[in-house]
């Protein structure tokens, strides 16, 4: 069977950032903060981060990913297709 | 010629609510911008979305009795304690509106209705909290900026 080398699609060359993690390690997600319409008022945005699930077990939600010099908190983690990775979304 | 009665009344509701403790000077009646997140709440949106008018004499020309609907947009944003910070919003106006306006040397009374309340997520939850209120008021059909 093969096993797709993850690694790969995290680069920081190309569409990764390096995050830190839970104040220790450094780990690769691909960042994203879009705008987010709350109420048709409040003008927001909708941070998330894409990782090998591997790399974020359930007991990350709760913990801090610091991302381009800002921390945010995992709120919620979101198995994509066969659940080889996952995204995270974030709140401050 | 004044402003029409329901402009009147709103501007009386903005000013009535302008400057409370948590919302300050973010007071709003129209806004095509959206309000950001940081620095712009929390804040109020006033509005008089819809009034009903019955003739409430037999002259000509009537005398309308207007039921205005007024709105009280509280938003916030904060990952904890939101709905709390929105309660405290909810008193803060709801003791504001408590006493009568005076409008054109007559005493109006703001009625609260009841309340909305929402939340959503993203970067900052946000919440939002619609309490309507009612007003009477009285005008003649061909003066409608003068309060009967």
């Amino acid at each position: 069977m093969f096993t797709e080398n993850l690694a790969e699609f995290f680069q920081v060359g190309d569409f990764a950032d390096a995050a830190v993690y839970d104040g220790g390690a450094t780990k690769n997600v691909i960042f994203d903060r879009s705008y987010l319409d709350q109420f048709g008022v409040v003008a927001g945005a909708a941070p998330v981060a894409l990782g090998p699930a591997s790399e974020f077990p359930q007991a990350c939600i709760g913990k801090t990913l610091v991302i381009r010099g800002t921390t945010y908190t995992i709120r919620s983690r979101e198995p994509q297709a066969d659940g080889a990775v996952v995204l995270m979304k974030l709140e401050l | 010629m004044a402003d029409h009665v329901i402009k009147q009344l709103r501007d009386a509701v903005i000013t009535r609510v302008t400057g409370l403790a948590t919302t300050g000077t973010r007071v709003h009646s129209y806004r095509v911008n959206p309000l950001e997140s940081i620095g712009d709440l929390p804040a109020l949106i006033v509005r008089t979305v819809s009034d009903e008018a019955v003739e409430s004499t037999v002259h000509s020309p009537a005398q309308y009795e207007r039921i205005v609907d007024v709105t009280v947009m509280a938003y916030a944003a904060a990952n904890a304690d939101l709905d709390d910070t929105l309660d405290v919003i909810r008193k803060e106006v709801e003791t504001a509106l408590g006493n009568p306006l005076l409008l054109g040397g007559v005493a109006i009374d703001v009625q609260y209705r009841g309340s909305d309340f929402d939340l959503t997520d993203g970067e900052r939850a946000a919440g939002e909290l619609q309490m309507r209120f009612q007003a009477t008021i009285f005008n003649v059909a061909n003066t409608p900026d003068v309060f009967n």
